[in-house]
């Protein structure tokens, strides 16, 4: 192998890489750290010490934090899974025929550009009336409103990149229209409908405000419970932490896992050809 | 393989008031080769479209073999098309590109791999089945749409400008591939381009378009030789025909350039001094030194090579027209040569209605 040559270029960018990219580790790094920490541990300044999983144990037994966690899974996975069975559908009919000139689509992005708090209060006094405060479904009905418009928004763009050429060829070779969108449409849109199902899972997954406004105890999401460590004469560090690295985790794994395809899809429209 | 018959077809898309092709009337015999040749938005793809199925007809109809096939979807007409972008599917490689419309007419398998493979030969596309649309340059992927277009023996065979995104050496190989095709196989087919040199070398009978009328529909020699008006004579021939105002002389005779030129068109029934416009092309006239009866003096600006022959660009009465000489004449740009057009290679327009006087 060549040996690189020394230069200062180099240990600048080097420098200003590890700095920058530990500014954005590092928390992360604390929380993994925390969590296998004793008490004792945490509060000592030393930086060796013994992993256990006591906080673990804590959450699961004393804390009962599989309860807020399965609440956010079904939320989560509940609300996505509406979100994309009526966005599919709209995205691909805001691309093929749009009689508003995409007016309509404007109008409908355009509830996700006012600050989720204005609508906090109307939506309050609304779910209070039906009867939906803390109730699972109360909470996905809300992240549904939410998500809908942006993953409708979001899919359009790879359902406009997709060739009406395309669809042509198919419906000349003998496929009805149902057939085309599944054999050929849903194929070429699958990186798109991915990163939007990824998206709006994760964003559901994090999201702290309506549901800690909207729920209590019935349905009250794992954001929510993870708030609730900050006591009034103490703060649980360990349990925290530790619920913090099961909570970050499916983040963490998307992060990982789907890089390539996440650049991938969000590039999706400026690399067709 | 089908006689194609539309009888005032109609097409005004939602929300236009002008109509993009203004009721229709042609014949494609069976087994004919034809080109759809016009300027962009001629109506020529909108036309093609609702032979296909893809486009509503607003009103009139279209007939194969007597039979009015409007209501028919574009898989129960059984034509194949073969699109400008090619279309393909990229999540599939190109074997199950080409066997996709067969899959869909339920074709059992071995004959699938049968029909596939022979026609992946004629196209030279056998080493590439295993491979995906993406992978491959634009000449191959429309070799692939071609493919899969006539792997299905269809009763019209459509193509909308399909070398438009080709280079000039792919061009000529997927032209000789469809003309090919074309002889052997002998299914009616519709060519559409905005390229009359295609049009020209692949067409038994062009049909030139524009503003959503056919303006002529007729075989190459017919529309070089005797253009119905003003818009095909300009549209056909390269480099384009000259044209100069003139008015009626007396019959056969008009002036033109402060001249008069004989014509084999009788203008008996036109009165004199009615203004014409005088068609010549750049191939059909004579360029001298010496003045004769009847030519005109003109200025040479430009002289370039052109092939086998040298086009002049001259100046007459502060306007351009061009020539064509043979490469051995001397002239230099600022010479002064004389311009003689023959009464047969003169052609004649009545300048209010742009129609052809014959």
């Amino acid at each position: 192998m060549k040996k690189k040559k020394f230069s200062w270029k180099r240990v600048v960018f080097w420098i200003v890489l590890i700095s920058v990219v530990s500014l954005f580790v590092f928390p992360i790094f604390w929380v993994y750290v925390t969590a296998f920490k004793t008490n004792a541990a945490i509060r000592s300044t030393s930086l060796a010490f013994t992993p256990t999983i006591e906080n673990f144990v804590f959450l699961f037994t004393t804390r009962n934090a599989q309860v807020p966690l399965l609440n956010t899974i079904i939320i989560s996975v509940v609300s996505t899974l509406l979100v994309m069975l009526i966005s599919i559908p709209a995205a691909y009919s805001f691309a093929r025929y749009s009689p508003s000139g995409n007016t309509l689509l404007f109008t409908t992005i355009s509830t996700r550009m006012f600050p989720g708090v204005i609508a906090a209060i109307p939506f309050f006094l609304l779910f209070r009336d039906l009867n939906l405060l803390d109730t699972h479904i109360g909470i996905i009905l809300m992240y549904v409103y939410f998500n809908m418009s942006f993953a409708t928004f979001l899919m359009y763009g790879f359902f406009v990149d997709i060739p009406e050429q395309v669809e042509y060829a198919a419906m000349v070779d003998g496929y009805s229209r149902l057939d085309i969108i599944r054999k050929i449409v849903f194929p070429l849109a699958k990186p798109g409908i991915a990163i939007t199902t990824i998206f709006t899972l994760i964003w559901s997954w994090n999201e702290f405000f309506f549901a800690f406004l909207f729920t209590g105890k019935v349905a009250k999401a794992v954001s929510v419970e993870l708030s609730l460590f900050w006591g009034a004469t103490q703060i649980q560090w360990g349990a925290m932490a530790a619920l913090m690295c099961i909570a970050m985790l499916p983040t963490l794994a998307v992060a990982i896992f789907l890089q390539k395809y996440i650049v991938r899809g969000l590039s999706f429209g400026a690399v067709k050809g | 393989m089908s006689k194609l018959e539309a009888r005032n077809v109609v097409k005004i898309y939602e929300g236009s008031n002008d109509a993009a092709v203004k009721g229709s009337n042609f014949l494609v015999n069976d087994g004919e080769f034809i080109a759809i040749l016009g300027p962009s938005g001629c109506g020529k793809s909108s036309t093609l479209r609702m032979i296909a199925g893809l486009e509503e007809i607003t009103s009139g109809e279209i007939l194969f073999d007597d039979k009015v096939i409007n209501g028919l979807t574009p898989a129960q007409r059984n034509i194949a098309l073969a699109f400008e972008s090619y279309a393909l599917y990229s999540p599939m490689n190109i074997f199950e590109n080409i066997a996709f419309p067969l899959k869909a007419a339920g074709v059992p398998k071995p004959e699938v791999k049968r029909r596939v493979n022979e026609v992946a030969e004629m196209f030279d596309l056998t080493a590439l089945l295993k491979k995906k649309p993406g992978e491959l340059s634009g000449g191959q992927q429309q070799r692939i749409s071609l493919a899969r277009a006539l792997v299905r023996r269809p009763n019209v065979f459509l193509l909308d400008e399909p070398l438009s995104h080709m280079d000039q050496r792919n061009r000529a190989d997927i032209r000789t591939r469809i003309k090919y095709m074309h002889e052997r196989d002998k299914i009616t087919t519709i060519y559409v381009t905005h390229d009359q040199e295609e049009a020209v070398s692949l067409a038994d009978r062009v049909m030139v378009m524009s503003m959503g009328e056919i303006q002529q529909f007729g075989t190459v020699t017919e529309l070089w030789n005797k253009p119905s008006n003003i818009f095909v004579a300009g549209f056909i021939g390269e480099p384009a025909i000259n044209f100069a105002q003139g008015k009626v002389e007396s019959d056969h005779c008009v002036s033109v350039f402060d001249t008069q030129w004989n014509c084999d068109i009788s203008l008996a029934s036109y009165p004199k001094s009615h203004e014409v416009t005088v068609g010549f092309r750049p191939n059909k006239t004579r360029i001298t030194n010496q003045k004769t009866v009847g030519s005109v003096e003109a200025k040479v600006s430009v002289v370039e090579f052109a092939g086998t022959a040298r086009q002049l660009t001259l100046t007459i009465a502060g306007e351009d027209y061009r020539a064509m000489v043979a490469p051995d004449l001397v002239v230099k740009p600022g010479d002064t040569v004389y311009l003689h057009v023959d009464p047969q290679n003169v052609l004649l327009f009545d300048t209010k209605t742009t129609n052809a006087i014959y």
